[in-house]
């Protein structure tokens, strides 16, 4: 057998049978072959849309917007003006959820420096909570 | 140019920084502003220049050299921003 029982592909994507079984249903994942026992079958490819869909849900894409990107991403070139200027958009809020994750871990990796040592107190911390 | 050293209290790399960019900037004869900001004053200024720690350099806004102040490094990160 070439690929994964539904239990092991859930595994490795970090999500559960039951899952699955609602993606292929609503349309997400295309139906995966079969074993000879009649079991799900998934793919090297089927397990990529998975850890796309994974991804794009951890960021707050809707079902709706992935199902659409995942069009875009089976077939880029021929993408709907729609599915295209919706992959641009969610890839310019990306940009700036990236860009605010980069402040946001300059300024806690600056913080954290501020006192090196293990110790409960960091005279530099406290005098930046009263600040605040 | 715009010379920035970003330090915090209690730093002691950041004793001391003040006088190797002075000195080198006189070795050099460049001459800049050289401004000193605590980075518990200036936390939104410093995390938009790229600082991680202190003490910093930053020249022309973006960090030039972080860490203890080297003068080699810091000789280099003024001639880049004089240019």
């Amino acid at each position: 057998m070439k690929g994964l029982h539904i239990g092991e592909a859930a595994r490795r994507c970090g999500s559960s049978t039951d899952t699955l079984r609602y993606y292929e249903r609503i349309g997400l994942l295309p139906p995966p072959g079969r074993d000879a026992g009649g079991r799900r079958v998934y793919s090297e490819r089927d397990l990529g849309r998975l850890r796309f869909i994974r991804r794009a849900q951890s960021v707050g894409f809707t079902l709706d917007e992935i199902g659409n990107l995942l069009r875009f991403r089976e077939n880029p070139a021929r993408a709907s003006r729609e599915v295209r200027s919706l992959a641009m958009r969610k890839h310019d809020e990306v940009r700036e959820t990236l860009t605010t994750l980069q402040q946001v871990e300059t300024e806690l990796a600056l913080l954290v420096r501020l006192c090196p040592g293990d110790g409960d107190e960091c005279p530099i911390l406290e005098q930046l909570d009263q600040q605040t | 140019m715009l010379v920035e050293i970003y330090y915090s209290p209690y730093c002691p790399h950041c004793r001391g920084a003040r006088d190797t960019v002075d000195r080198t900037l006189a070795s050099l004869g460049l001459t800049a502003t050289v401004e000193e900001r605590n980075v518990l004053d200036h936390l939104d200024a410093a995390v938009a220049a790229g600082v991680r720690m202190t003490p910093s350099l930053a020249v022309n806004g973006r960090v030039a050299v972080a860490g203890p102040f080297d003068p080699d490094r810091v000789a280099a990160a003024l001639r880049d921003g004089d240019r």
